[in-house]
Parts: structure tokens; sequence; C-alpha cells
């Protein structure tokens, strides 16, 4: 009995590196889990403990000419906890001797003793403002990271028409621009052309001679106040100075893009590492019951020597313990140490002021349990389908039921008449259903799971990709401080180097439709318009004198089709117009009219124009596209800047890249998904294809004693192996696809439209990549059966 | 069925001096075949003895090139085998070879007749031609209504049969049995060794391991093996194979 025992228990461990790499997969699961959803914590954590500390406003009241004794009122009233009264001013920055030569510029006051009450500035390099009369700037720090700005060095900005020189006195971070978004309609603006700075209040109010009086005042409120109590309040209390225009947080545009995008990662950081361990649950499953229905015939002896279900069950239910407690443990500890690579990784490329990387016991705990349960479950369902036999039939090999000739073989007759080391590999395919369904299904999964995180890759380029190369299809795009005459595009064509230019204009409105309104951009585009494409897949769509082409991520935004009236507001008129068509565009939302529509929209009434002495003319635009030769480009650039009222040149090459390297971190997280998904892939094929293998170990060491060579036997496993992992690769195209879909569509917002692109050499890679992996696979399996000693496995019974 | 190779020496098997050690994880040697001798002509029925330890299943496992020797010579059908390699070692499995497990070892998803038809898909056969010999094999040791069975929808003697019919199938030199009988009730053991007995008459050359001393005395020698080395060898008197005979037929 004792003997028996040993044996038995022996038997039993052999199996236990298997039961390890089942393991593998559970770790990968939860690390993934753990790794993706506590990133998204720290980042969300990372993103408050920085509003925190710099004192980030909940709203911003904008009124000009606010004088001094009315902030100073408000900070009375209660539930305001904070203010900070200030200005702020554009302005230009000229860079005569760098390659910009100059930038809008947006400057905002800061006290000069003292640090802000509300919305102050983390100094990353160099001081704060020092006190004394210098001229002096604090510059935001992707401006200076753009144009290479020091501490120390000089910077010209132009106020009204006087330039005057200032010190870089630091380089800052502020907690309204972690996302530096010009305003609610340019959310991408390019560092060249765009730069936030602060200057001392004193220094800043004798520049732009506001006698004491403010511009804004950014407020915090207390902490069980009633935001909307306090804005009413304060409303009230400045109603004498005019209607205050009121931001919200959640309304500032950096907030706004950056809360979109948590969401968005917040969605896929759940939904993403949930699939993954439901892959692993069903792979551990399928692994499990395998391995556990190969030692049916020690259960049955078990069994038949007095063993009790209990004891049996225990046995099997203590590896999957053992195995699930151990995984679920390193894959927790690996996911909270990923967690904090990747959210140093993130915050470093988005230049968040503060860091918060705490450990999120929930999350951890959430992953141990998780690993746990799925490898308990795993192991309690194949032991109690085992158990239930009786110990006779338990001790019998098992075997399907199924048999006559494989339906594989009555469709393709052919494959009948070839030799048995082709058909062989497809009745077993037939007669082990169950091993050749896991096989399937895990290659398919591992294969999703691959293809679900590339798509992202593929779609973003894609997207970046449409925007740059087919719809703005201008190599510059120049725009004036106010809307200027056409008649300047022939002044412009004149230029050497320069083949086409068009003009454009456009105008912030308000779309409405219904109870839905949204703000957007509308660009009038003359008829003959050829640099900005307008296209509805990949067919070409002309602007319309009938209506209004739509960006078509407008079409759920305001729940509009083809044939509906929008009703259109800009800030001096308004108008219907019937929705003609959508057109396709990643980034933003826009809408599209004829340049005269347009015109007529921004026109403002004859009188008013006539009192500022503004154009409102026919025939006025306010951005021109320009195609030109490249290698004219630095000449082109020269002259363009001389233009009378430029305000910025857009090198699109440049802003692309810089698109490109903010992609790069909206892909980091995801890069680090993909990386996981191939690794699981991985370790699941890898499993799947080992346990193929060395669950055959007798039936390969019998057909070895009648004399098949090795290299049959390896053949026919690979060809067995490849024709179940293409079969698998089939359906992880098809269910990569869907999924891709669905991980696109919770990424996409009005700022990011992505349709699913997969591009046929990511399905080309994957396949190869797929063969590689399933013939790496069975490199240990096939080895251990060619050095499997004959003698000792073909005496191999179940004692 | 005709011989592939003929073989110009009456011996099939000559070992000289085989000594197999196996060693064990904890350094520990086990000396399971100490210097064996022996010598086997065609048409042999041979069973091997011992006391269990003895060396037995090693040496039958040796002489059907299983398991190499760790030292001496063993030529089979004049063949020095512990010079081929492993695919040449296949070949000899497969040409010269019929290995008959005590547990059957067949494979569990193949019915009867593929399992039989296994061994001869390296003969360039067609697959009508592979089919007929297993069906003719069948039908020698009796099983022509149990084709389409699978191992586990037989019993145990029924086994036994489609082992040795997979073993006849592809017509080799020798038919090596490890205690063929072991697993089976006397009267079915009976049967099997009547099978043998024919085969034997038919002039196939047969060595089997047992422990049972009647199993034994059904063949023309016995071989004592005691601590890795033949110890023995017993003729048996012609009288109590024909008597067995008479018993089965
Ligand atoms: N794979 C192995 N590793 C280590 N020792 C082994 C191995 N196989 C057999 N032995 C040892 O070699 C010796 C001979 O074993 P063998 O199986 O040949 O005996 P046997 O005569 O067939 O015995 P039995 O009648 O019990 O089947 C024994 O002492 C056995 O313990
Ligand atoms: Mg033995």
């Amino acid at each position: 009995m004792a003997t028996i025992q040993r044996k038995l228990w022996r038997d039993l461990r052999r199996q236990l590196w298997q039961f390890a790499a089942v393991g593998l997969i559970v770790l990968l699961g939860v690390a993934l889990f753990g790794a993706s959803y506590m990133a998204y914590q720290n980042l969300n954590s990372s993103y408050q403990y920085s509003y925190e500390q710099l004192k980030f406003m909940d709203f911003l009241v904008t009124q000009r000419q606010l004088p001094g004794e009315a902030v100073q009122t408000l900070e009375t009233l209660p539930g305001v906890a904070a203010t900070q009264g200030r200005l702020q001013r554009e302005l230009r920055v000229e860079m005569p001797e760098m390659d910009a030569k100059r930038a809008e510029g947006r400057v905002i006051s800061l006290p000069l003793e003292t640090r802000a009450n509300v919305n102050d500035v983390k100094i990353e390099r160099g001081d704060y403002f020092r006190a004394d009369s210098t001229p002096q700037v604090l510059v935001l720090k992707n401006f200076a990271e753009y144009h290479g700005l020091e501490p120390g060095d000089i910077l010209a900005l132009t106020i009204g028409e006087e330039t005057v020189n200032f010190r870089v006195q630091g380089i800052a971070t502020s907690p309204e621009y972690l996302w530096v978004a010009k305003s609610a309609l340019e959310f991408f603006p390019s560092a060249r052309n765009f730069g936030v700075f602060f200057m001392p209040e004193g220094q800043m109010a004798e520049l732009f001679d506001t006698r004491g009086s403010y511009d804004q005042v950014a407020i915090r409120i207390a902490a069980n106040a009633d935001r909307s109590e306090v804005i009413e309040r304060v409303t009230e209390v400045l109603s004498p100075y005019g209607l205050p225009e009121i931001t919200v947080r959640e309304k500032w545009p950096s907030t706004r893009m950056l809360d979109m995008d948590l969401k968005a990662f917040s969605q896929v950081a759940v939904a993403f590492p949930l699939l993954f361990l439901a892959v692993a649950a069903f792979v551990i499953y399928s692994l499990l019951t395998r391995l556990i229905m190969a030692q049916r015939p020690q259960i049955g002896l078990m069994k038949a020597v007095g063993y009790s279900q209990q004891q049996i069950r225990n046995h099997y239910l203590g590896f999957a313990l053992v195995v699930g407690l151990s995984a679920s443990l390193l894959g927790s500890a690996l996911g909270y140490i990923l967690s904090i690579s990747a959210t140093r990784l993130y915050v470093k490329l988005l230049g968040l002021p503060y860091l918060n990387t705490d450990p999120r016991w929930e999350t951890i705990f959430f992953g141990l349990l998780a690993g746990l349960v799925v490898a308990l479950l795993a192991g309690y369902f194949p032991a109690r389908a085992a158990l239930r036999l009786p110990p006779a039939e338990a001790m019998r090999e098992a075997a399907p039921v199924s048999s006559g000739r494989p339906w594989l073989e009555r469709v393709f007759p052919a494959l009948a008449g070839r030799s048995f080391t082709w058909r062989l590999p497809f009745r077993s395919l037939f007669r082990s259903r169950w091993r050749s369904l896991t096989t399937i299904l895990g290659t398919a999964a591992g294969i999703a799971l691959i293809l679900v995180g590339v798509s992202f890759f593929d779609a973003f380029d894609y997207a970046i990709e449409q925007q740059f190369e087919r719809i703005q299809n201008y190599d510059l795009r120049l725009s004036f401080n106010s809307p200027r005459p056409e008649s300047i595009l022939e002044q412009i064509q004149t230029i050497d180097g320069i083949n086409r230019a068009e003009g454009m204009l456009d105008l912030p409105v308000r779309l409405e439709f219904g109870q839905n309104s949204t703000t957007t951009l509308v660009s009038g585009l003359a008829a003959n318009n050829e640099l900005h494409g307008l296209y509805q897949g990949n067919k070409r769509v002309a602007i319309s004198e009938e209506g209004i082409l739509l960006t078509s991520n407008l079409r759920q935004v305001l729940g509009v089709k083809v044939g509906d009236e929008v009703s259109v507001q800009a800030p001096s008129n308004s108008a219907s117009y019937r929705v003609v068509g959508f057109v396709d565009q990643p980034l933003g939302t826009q809408g599209f009219l004829p340049l005269d529509e347009v015109r007529r929209l921004s026109a403002l009434p004859k009188a008013l124009s006539a009192l500022l002495g503004r154009r409102t003319a026919q025939d006025s635009i306010s951005s021109i596209m320009i195609n030109s030769n490249p290698e004219a480009s630095a000449a082109v650039l020269d002259r363009l800047y001389q233009l009378d009222g430029v305000a910025a040149i857009q090198v699109m090459d440049r802003f692309r890249s810089e698109i490109d390297d903010l992609m790069a971190l909206f892909n980091g997280f995801i890069g680090v998904m993909v990386i996981f998904g191939v690794a699981l892939a991985l370790a699941i094929v890898f499993n799947i294809v080992t346990t193929n293998i060395l669950e055959r170990r007798r039936e390969i060491a019998t057909m070895r004693t009648i004399g098949t060579p090795r290299s049959k036997v390896a053949l026919m496993l690979t060809l067995e192996n490849i024709i179940t992992g293409l079969l698998g690769g089939l359906l992880g195209f098809g269910l990569g696809y869907l999924g891709a879909g669905f991980f696109i569509g919770i990424y996409n917002s009005d700022l990011l439209t992505m349709s699913t692109i997969i591009y046929p050499r990511t399905f080309v890679l994957t396949g190869l990549g797929l063969v590689l992996i399933l013939l790496i696979s069975e490199l240990p399996g096939i080895l251990s059966v060619n050095r499997m000693n004959l003698a000792e496995v073909t005496k191999e019974q179940f004692i | 069925m005709a011989k592939i190779d003929a073989p110009n020496s009456a011996n099939v098997i000559e070992a000289k001096d085989l000594r197999k050690i196996y060693r064990l994880d904890g350094g520990l040697e086990v000396h399971a075949l100490r210097g064996l001798d022996l010598t086997v002509n065609y048409g042999q029925y041979a069973a091997i003895m011992g006391p269990s330890g003895s060396g037995k299943s090693t040496l039958l496992q040796i002489i059907g090139c299983l398991d190499p020797p760790t030292s001496g010579s063993y030529k089979l059908a004049d063949q020095e085998v512990s010079a081929l390699s492993e695919d040449e070692l296949s070949e000899i499995r497969n040409r010269r070879i019929g290995f008959i497990f005590q547990a059957y070892n067949l494979l569990p998803r193949a019915d009867a007749l593929h399992n039989v038809a296994l061994p001869l898909m390296y003969r360039g056969l067609s697959g009508k031609e592979r089919i007929k010999r297993a069906k003719e094999a069948l039908d020698r040791v009796g099983l022509s209504d149990r084709l389409d069975h699978r191992p586990n929808q037989l019993s145990g003697g029924q086994k036994q049969r489609v082992a040795i019919a997979r073993a006849l199938a592809t017509d080799p030199d020798i038919l090596l049995a490890d205690e063929p009988t072991g697993n089976l009730d006397s009267k079915t053991g009976t049967e099997i060794l009547g099978l043998f007995q024919e085969l034997h008459e038919e002039g196939r050359t047969i060595l089997m391991v047992t422990h049972e001393k009647e199993v034994a005395e059904h063949c023309k020698i016995i071989i004592h093996i005691r601590d890795g080395a033949v110890e023995s060898i017993e003729e048996i008197k012609e009288r109590r194979q024909a008597a067995f005979t008479g018993l089965i037929s």
C-alpha cells in the first residue's frame, strides 16, 4: 500500500510543472489587470494631486475691467475659499533668430511677492519671480522645451506695437495647462505657434495699462460648499460690472481633454484586463481539465485503494490553491511594479507636475481574489467530473465516443488517399475534439488579444495619416491676427516656391439640433477648394451651396442625419442649414460651409462695424492654406512672415511630428497592454502545444516502438499544430477585428475619431508570428518525446 | 510473406557481455545486467524466467532496441545494433521486431484495424494493401469481428490479441513478449499461449518473459536469469508441448 501511494503521488507530481505553466497564465492575467488598472488610478490621482498642490480653481470668472475691490468682496462670500484676481492677455512672441520667427502668446499674471491663492505654478527649472524691476517671465514647460528656452535666456514679447525684452526667470507647469489647449476649439495648438507665459502682476498692469483692474478671477470653493450656489452669489456680486463668463473646472479645455482621455483609458483599463482574465480563466480551465483527465487512471486507482472523494478532491484543489495563490501573489507584485513604471512614463511624457503611486490595496485585493477564484474553479470542475466516474471506468483509458471517418476526409476524399503522415494529424484533430477545440479557441484568444492591441496602433496611424495626408492636404497654414481681404492670395501666389494658396474663414459657432448642442468651428471653403480634402470613406465630397457638411462624429453628438436642419449660432448672426453630408475627420469636430456663407454669418451689423472700424468685407479670409515647394520652404517662410498681420504659420510636417509625439503618449498604455497580450498569447499557445504533445507521451512512445522515425513523429505533431493553429488563427482574426471595433469604439471621443483599421501587414505579421510561436512552442515537447526513454514510457501504466 | 533481407547466420540474436547500469538520481547505480551472453536462433520459442528484479524486462528491452545496453555487443540478424542511429533503430524496430507488452500499449483513439495497420505505414504500401494485411493479421488472431472496436471496448484478452496482430502485421524476424499473459485470467492466458504455439509452428521466432513455470513450459527452451546474467538454459520435452496443442485444438 505504501509503495502504491508513493508511486501515485510521484505520478501526480510529475505534472507539477505543467500546473506551474498554467500558473504563469494566472500570473500574467493578474499582473496585467493590476498594472493597467493601478496605472489608471495612479494617473487619476496624479492629476488630482497636482490640482490640489497647485490649488487648481473650481471655476474661472472672466470679465473685463473688474475692479480690485470687487475681487476682494468675492473673497468674503460664503462658500468661497480663495480667490485670485488676474490679468490674461494675448501677445506676440518674437524669435527672429529662430526658425519659427514668431508665435502667439498668452500671458497670465501672478503675484510677485507671494504665491497665487488659486492656480499656482510649479517651477520646474529656474526660480519664481525676483523682486526687481527687470522685465521677467515664467515660460510654460512645453513651449520652453520646443524652443529650447532656459532660465536666464532673453525673450522678446510684443505688446501692441511695443517689443520688450524679458528675462526667462523660470520654466513652469500649471494646473490650467496640464494639457496645453488654446481654447475650447483648439485642443491641439502647436508649441511652435502657441505659448503660455506668466508675469508679475505689477509688471503686467504697467505693460497693458490696466489701472488696477482685473480680467479674470479664479475661485476655489470651500470643501462643503455647493458650487452652483457659490456661482450664483459671485454672479450677483459682479452684476454691476456686466454679465460675467463662468467656466467651471470640468469645462476648462485642459481638464476636459484629460478627463476625456482618462475616461477612455479607464474603460480600456478595465475592459482589457477583464478580457485577459476571462481568456486566462478559459485556458486554465481547459488545460486543467486535460491534465486531470490524463490522471483519470490514478484517480480511479486511488478510489480503488480506498481514498475518499474528499481526499482526492482536496488533493487537486490543493494544487489549484498553490498554483492560484503563488501566481496571484507574484502577479500582483509584478502588476504593482509595472503600474509604477507605466505611470512614471506617462507622467514624464505628459509633463505632469506631480506623481502619485500609492499602492491601491482594493485593486491588489481584487486581482488576488480573481486569480485565486479562477484557479480554484478551474481545478474544481474537472476534478469533480473525474471523481464522478466509477473506479473501473476511470482506470480505463479515456476515449471519445466519436467514431467513423472524419468528415474532413469525406469532404476532401483526396486527403484519405494521402500518406498516413498527412492523414493522421487530420484524424487526431477530429478524434480528440476537446484537445482540438481548446487548441483552436486558445490560439484564437491569443491572436485576438494581440490583434486588439495592435489594431490601436494601426487605427492611430491611419487616423493621423488621413488627417495629414488626405484632409489637411497642405504644407503651411498661415493665420492672421484678424480677417484680411482675399486679394492677399494673389500676392502670396507670386512668391517663388508656392504652388497653390487657398483662403479659409473660420468661425466659432454653436450648433444646435433639437435638445442637443455643441460648440465647434465652422470653416468656410471656396467651391474650388483643393487643399482641404473632404472625404466620406474613399469618396471625395464637395462643399455644397445646399447646406452644411459636418464631421461624422457630430452625427452622434447632435443626433442628426442627412436632410436635418441644424441651427448655427455665430456671435453676431445665426442661420439654419440643411445637413448635406458627413465627412470623416479624425481630429476634432467641425462644420463646413461655402466661404460666402461663413462671411455672411460673421458679418457684424453695419453700424457696429463702422464704429469698431473692423472690416466685415464680403471677401475676408482668416487663414490661408499653402502648398509649397519643399526645397524652397525656408525662403517661403521668410517671405510669409514679412506679410502684414501674420499671427502664426503652422508647418504641417512639424505639427504632425508633435501630434505623433502626443499619440505616442496615448499609445504608451496601449503598448503596455499589447506587450502583455503578446506575453499572454505566448504563454497560452506554449502551454497548449506543450500539453498537446506531453499528454500523448505514451501514444507517441508506442508509435516509436513500432518503428515510427522521430522525424515523422515531429512532422505529424507539427502538421497537427499548424492545422489547429491556423484554424485558431482565422477565428482569432475575426474575433480580433470585432474586439478592435469594440475597444476603438470606447476610446473614440469628439476630439479623436478613429475607424477600426487593421492593416493587412498586421494580419500577415500576426499570422507569421503565430506560426513561429507554434513552432517554437512545440520544440520543448518534441525534444522531450525525442529524448524519451522508450523502455520506461512503454512500461508506464497506471502503477 | 517474403523476408526483406535474407540472413546468412542461423542466429537471430547474438548478445555478448551485455551490461546495463541504471544510474539513479542519488548517484546510486543499479546493475541490471552484468555481462549477459545469449544466442537465439531462428524459429526458437523461448521463455525467459527469473526472480523479480533479475533483469528480464531490461534484457527484452535491449533485444527490442527500446533501450541501448551500457556496454557489450548485440547483433540482431547479424547487424551490430549499438552502432545504429536512432532513425536506423526505428527502422529495425519496424521491420524486424514485433513487441507485445503486458499493458498492450494500443492507441486508445484508434480502432483495432487501425492499431494493427499503424506499423505498416512505413512500408510504402497502398492504403488498401495496409488494410488488407491488417485484416489478415486480425483474422489470424481470431478477431475479424472486432475490427472497428476501440481498445476501451475490448476485453484484456482481445486487447492482447490486437497487440499480437499488430506485432505480426509487419512480419517481423522476432516476436518479443513481456509477460503477455500477466494481466489475463488463466483461460484467456491459455488461449494466447495457444496462439503463440501456432505462430511458433508457422516458423516464427518468439521470446517471452514470464513468471509462471506452467506458461514457460509451453516453450521449447527456458532461459533462467539470475542477477543480470544467464544462469542456465533448460530444454522442454516435446511431449508437454504436444499435450498442450491437443488441449487447445
Ligand atoms: N528505469 C530504471 N531505473 C532504475 N532502475 C531500474 C530501471 N528499470 C529497472 N531497474 C532496475 O533494474 C533491475 C532489473 O529490472 P527489470 O525490470 O529488468 O527486472 P525484471 O526481471 O523484469 O523483474 P520483474 O519480474 O519484477 O518484472 C531491477 O533492480 C530494477 O529495479
Ligand atoms: Mg519485468
